[in-house]
């Protein structure tokens, strides 16, 4: 029987929204994915090279390497607290089966092994366990060191999962928590503390002793038994489901008063706030505006000004570009009401535009600062401003009329690849290069504040044109609207 | 009158005409039931008449308009199909001052229109502090019903309003319904699997099959047995063939 209710994940696995993915996506997802596989990978088989040639005097190397492993298991922890959970729904249709509640949470508890980040750490210690503990400290030794060392990462898999559930109800503690982690790394950095000796104190055992492994055994044990018994009182439906959150009162009547543009414009405004998807967007975008600081403040980017220039457009047209790639298909849940209601495509797409020009002000407002490192950085930041006002906000809600993914706003965003298309890649590359080489047409004759001028005056014909990239854009959108509204009815 | 006017309309998927009507009107002012099985085609029709889909042949004219060119129907037609018209982020008294703010009605007359719906909304819609998302699926058609009746529109086209709705709900539905056809000049569209709903309001009756009009009625006293008939001698033909 466990073994179907296996077979079911797979299936699901395989048969998700994430497989039925344009190739495009699948390629550069997997070309990622080899790419941290491999470079992990290397790292882990020569650990006992890089640890022998920093630490030459020392005649056994698994000390030093327990030495790390608190570090990596704070580290892992806190990853697993943000980005794993534990879908407890996934098993809700198995409740009215004849089978035990018991089993059922067995097999959610085991189920959840099968992740990502348990499959990292054997990068490390499986090499580890081959080529450094048995010349040290023999075989048997190092068949313990291993199996050990699985039942503590998995002990910290379900530490994670009990943690998540249990605590992080309130994102207080969820960033207190985050707090705490960076807190004991940033003490540790400034050797205000050394985790060092008491990691090295913990984890020592595994290799010297023969009750290492059995006490990892026991912890893990205790962990899977915390969470069972935890879940298994909570097994009825209305303890998993969350509770719906109230509705926030931030109504933004001051533009809901400023007629149908206003109106619009607000409830874009609630569309970002109120979902979790596009919160992130906003997150990243204040994110960004400090991206230029690395830049700023290291003597070999700070006098390459095609560098910094990149940095300009990137920096004030972050959130354009991030909100703008999927302008329309935010909406893709009431497309049809959007199609239907009292409103011409036109001012649709006005309002929309509006709404981008606003996030660019926006940034351009919040890198103001970056004029502590000169008057240039303001001159930058403005031809920079200007040109994604008047000609990237026209080439994204063009490209939109052919977007046609889905998606659901409800759903986070960590690794939520949903709605993405190999388009979504590619249109960076003219949003971003066709100003690089107009500036650096520019800037090969020494001519750099023409180039920035080029790029504003570019900017501000594109401002005068709108309306006609508006018109524009709603003749293609009138033509591709079946074949949109077709793909976003489809819900997974 | 006729307000609404299909001409020669057909509609395929993966090769199977879904949809094929030669010539139908829609008179103004009339209130119009549209019955049929699953797969018979009565929400291709609504997307149809909705400019949601595109017609393979054929036009729909509204007001004299084919609705595939012109954006004017948007401004006197109301409709909910499905939840694909709801803005789910919002609250309901959100939703109902956005679709009002859209047809320039100040605050105190929607407040007067939707004073209206207090019984058919009981007491579970307005003034709650939750999104649209988390109301029930009954309670969201509630608000697509009503959003739809906002700014008094000439044409009213709801697709099986009465599914998802209890039994009291589904009555109250039904004396609004009526009101609105007796006072107003209001034209209706309505679809529903409920035969008795639909000939207690509806002046005509159209029973679509396999995508074409088979039956076109006229509502009298015998409309109810004649569709119980005709639904009945459906299953009967396909056992015999």
């Amino acid at each position: 029987m466990h073994s179907e209710l296996f077979r079911h994940q797979f299936k699901k696995i395989f048969r998700s929204t994430f497989f039925r993915q344009g190739w495009g996506i699948k390629i550069l997802l997997l070309l990622v994915a080899l790419y941290f596989l491999g470079s992990f990978g290397l790292l882990g088989y020569f650990m006992k090279e890089i640890l022998g040639d920093t630490f030459p005097e020392a005649d056994k190397l698994t000390p030093i390497f327990s030495k790390g492993v608190l570090y990596y298991f704070l580290a892992d922890l806190a990853m697993r607290f943000f980005l794993q959970d534990l879908n407890v729904l996934s098993v809700q249709h198995y409740l009215t089966t004849p089978l035990s509640k018991k089993r059922v949470v067995h097999f959610l508890l085991q189920s959840s092994v099968f992740s990502f980040f348990n499959l990292l750490p054997l990068l490390f210690i499986v090499p580890w366990a081959l080529r450094v503990v048995p010349m040290e400290y023999g075989a048997l030794q190092a068949g313990l060191w291993f199996v050990g060392f699985i039942m503590l990462i998995l002990s910290n898999h379900y530490l994670a999962i009990y943690l998540k559930r249990v605590v992080a109800v309130k994102p207080v503690i969820t960033i207190g928590f985050g707090l705490i982690v960076a807190g004991l790394f940033i003490a540790n950095s400034m050797d205000l503390i050394d985790l060092g000796p008491l990691s090295a104190m913990i984890y020592s055992p595994l290799a010297e002793t023969l009750i290492g492994a059995p006490l990892a055994l026991a912890l893990l044990v205790l962990m899977y038994q915390l969470n069972f018994r935890f879940l298994l009182s909570m097994t009825h439906l209305d303890r998993w489901r969350s509770k719906a959150k109230e509705a926030s009162s931030l109504r933004f009547s001051f533009l809901e008063d400023k007629g149908f543009m206003g109106m619009m414009i607000a409830n874009e405004l609630k569309l970002i706030l109120r979902n979790k998807r596009t919160k992130v967007v906003v997150y990243t975008a204040a994110f960004m505006a400090l991206y230029g600081l690395f830049f700023y403040t290291q003597e070999e980017f700070a006098n390459r000004d095609g560098m910094l220039l990149f940095v300009s457009i990137f920096m004030t047209g972050v959130f354009m570009i991030n909100y703008g790639q999927f302008l329309v298909s935010w909406e893709s849940s009431y497309f049809d009401g959007i199609l239907t209601r009292a409103y011409s495509m036109e001012d649709y797409y006005r309002s929309k535009y509006y709404l981008m020009v606003f996030g660019v002000v926006l940034m351009f407002v919040l890198t103001i600062p970056y004029v502590y490192f000169g008057i240039d950085a303001l001159y930058r930041n403005l031809a920079a401003a200007l040109y994604n006002i008047g000609i990237n906000t026209a080439v994204l809600i063009f490209a939109s009329t052919y977007n046609k993914k889905p998606i659901d706003l409800s759903r986070g965003s960590a690794f939520n690849y949903q709605g993405t298309g190999a388009a979504q890649f590619v249109i960076v590359l003219p949003l971003i290069g066709l100003p690089m080489l107009v500036y650096m047409g520019f800037a090969v004759f020494d001519a750099e504040y023409y180039g920035l001028i080029a790029l504003g005056a570019l900017g501000i014909i594109g401002l005068i044109f709108q309306n006609y990239f508006i018109k524009q854009t709603v003749l293609n959108f009138k033509e591709k609207k079946y074949i949109n509204a077709a793909g976003y009815r489809q819900k997974d | 009158m006729s307000i609404i006017s299909v001409k020669g309309l057909s509609k395929s998927y993966n090769g199977s005409k879904v949809l094929d009507i030669e010539q139908l009107e829609f008179n103004k002012g009339q209130s119009l039931g549209l019955v049929g099985n699953n797969g018979a085609g009565k929400t291709t029709l609504f997307r149809l008449i909705l400019d949601l889909i595109a017609a393979d042949t054929g036009e729909v004219l509204s007001q004299g308009k084919n609705v595939a060119q012109s954006e004017e129907w948007k401004q006197y037609t109301g409709s909910f199909i499905d939840e694909g018209f709801l803005i789910d982020y919002l609250t309901p008294d959100e939703y109902f001052a956005f679709i009002a703010k859209l047809h320039k009605m100040s605050a105190g007359d929607l407040e007067a229109v939707l004073s209206k719906y207090d019984d058919f909304f009981n007491d579970e819609i307005r003034g709650k502090k939750k999104y649209i998302r988390d109301l029930s699926k009954g309670n969201q058609k509630k608000v697509g019903i009503v959003g739809a009746l906002i700014g008094n529109p000439d044409i009213l086209i709801l697709d099986e309003p009465f599914a998802n709705l209890d039994p009291s709900t589904q009555f109250r539905l039904l004396d609004e319904l009526k009101k609105l056809d007796e006072e107003t000049d209001i034209t209706m569209l309505i679809s529903s699997h409920d035969l008795g709903h639909v000939t207690k309001f509806c002046e005509r009756i159209v029973i679509l099959d396999h995508g074409q009009v088979v039956k076109d009625i006229h509502t009298s006293e015998q409309t109810l047995g004649e569709l119980e008939e005709f639904f009945i001698n459906k299953i009967r033909s396909a056992e015999e063939a």
